[in-house]
């Protein structure tokens, strides 16, 4: 019955910590260690198993406070890893800044280089600046699949509506297959990274209420090619601003210890820098652009907080 | 300033000297810290190990598991050679601190003495 006492405090301590299972386990183990010393003293001394059990968990105090105590001490990030995670919206801000947005081969190189960095270092382990540089890898896909998307819902409609796709079949099931697919995989690897810690997946999909704000100004404007020049100097440099505001919050959320401040950076910061996104490009708060953009930035934080309740419950019961 | 303020401002000075004597695990250093202070010190031990995490993570020690006398594996911290030069700077300027409180109080005639 003590064990089980202790498991759950063990349980509760580690669920604070926040850290990839390997590391966790050794700082349980640790703890546990420093229980079992003090509740084989405490016996000697000449109490119960189980008052001493209960003393010794009491003296190391709350799990919730020795918790976050650790969790500050583990996840203190340096200046320069700060730098690292905050450096992708620091390069899309100069592509703005530059007005290289519309330069293909820029682009490329940029996202290839999100990429690249992102496969080297998540083999030995993903470093927690990594995710900042997820979130951009996936802005490709992200649009293609957008593209898929908008391409087989207008199909689909074409089915019920007319009784055939209005494209070949074959490319209509392989874009349906496709479109369900990405979700799945990018719902995995949301789980993957939440089961870290959902910070860091409100962290990685941070800019994306920023752009879908500037695709929608792209799209209302008529597109990549056709843009007046003077009113797209304005927009860019407000849009680079936007994105230093993402790289400072980033680099301030990374550097801080503490987890109530971090979380509460990012709460206030993401519904605040979507707005900013909104009025650059949408000329107006009071819009139902403005409106999804709020929704997002929420939903970038909320999700994957819900989902980390989700994902430990499921845990729980499998254990 | 309190005791508990006292210890908190110390706790890197006296895990580093602690550990510099010879590798520790967690509760051997609440034990020690306790003993060699003959009671002052009383480590409030949820803070013991995030303070040792700390110390770990800035790699002033290191931590490795090795059994105990009792034959059960314990996590024993040993100092690094940065931790040596921080232990170092610390008690030097521990004992400036020192020299400087005692001028300052030795210098100024009490009003116990006056009387």
């Amino acid at each position: 019955m003590m064990a089980t006492a202790i498991q759950r405090y063990l349980g509760e301590l580690g669920r604070r910590l926040r850290l990839d299972p390997k590391e966790r386990l050794e700082v349980l183990r640790e703890l546990q260690a420093h229980l079992e010393d003090k509740a084989q003293e405490l016996q000697q001394r000449g109490l119960s198993p189980e008052s001493a059990w209960r003393l010794a968990a009491q003296e190391l105090g709350s799990p919730a406070k020795v918790g976050d105590e650790l969790y500050a001490a583990h996840h203190r990030t340096s200046l320069a890893e700060a730098c690292l995670a905050a450096l992708p919206h620091v390069l899309f801000g100069v592509l703005f800044a530059l007005h290289l947005w519309n330069a293909i081969g820029v682009i490329a190189v940029f996202l290839m280089l999100a990429t690249v960095t992102t496969v080297l270092v998540w083999r030995k382990g993903p470093p927690s600046w990594v995710y900042p540089w997820l979130g951009y890898c996936l802005v490709a896909p992200a649009a293609v699949w957008l593209f898929a998307f908008s391409e087989v819902s207008y199909a689909t409609l074409e089915l019920f509506l007319r009784g055939t796709p209005g494209i070949p079949v074959l490319l209509y099931v392989l874009g349906s297959v496709y479109v369900l697919l990405a979700i799945r995989l990018a719902w995995r690897l949301l789980v993957r990274v939440v089961r870290r810690d959902w910070l860091f997946a409100s962290l990685m999909v941070f800019p994306f209420p920023v752009l879908v704000s500037w695709l929608v100004y792209l799209n209302n404007n008529g597109g990549v090619l056709s843009y007046d020049r003077q009113q797209l100097l304005f927009v860019d440099g407000a849009t680079a601003l936007v994105f230093l505001l993402l790289a400072g919050t980033t680099a301030v959320v990374y550097r801080v210890g503490s987890r109530v401040v971090k979380v509460t950076t990012l709460a206030f910061a993401m519904p605040v820098i979507a707005l900013l996104a909104g009025l650059t490009h949408l000329g107006s708060l009071w819009s139902g652009g403005a409106f999804l953009l709020l929704l997002l930035s929420v939903a970038g934080l909320a999700l994957p907080a819900y989902l980390e309740g989700q994902v430990a419950r499921g845990n729980r019961t499998a254990a | 300033m309190s005791r508990r303020e006292l210890l908190k401002g110390s706790t890197e000075t006296l895990l580093l000297s602690l550990v510099a004597r010879e590798p520790m695990y967690g509760y051997q250093l609440v034990k020690q810290m306790e003993l060699r202070s003959s009671g002052y010190f009383r480590f409030k031990e949820g803070t013991l190990y995030p303070a040792l995490h700390r110390l770990e993570s800035d790699g002033l020690i290191t931590g490795a598991w090795r059994p105990a006398p009792n034959g059960q594996l314990r996590r024993y911290y040993h100092i690094t050679d940065a931790g040596l030069r921080k232990l170092s700077s610390l008690q030097t300027e521990r004992r400036q601190f020192a020299q400087a409180v005692e001028l300052v109080v030795k210098a100024q005639p009490t009003q116990l003495e006056r009387t």
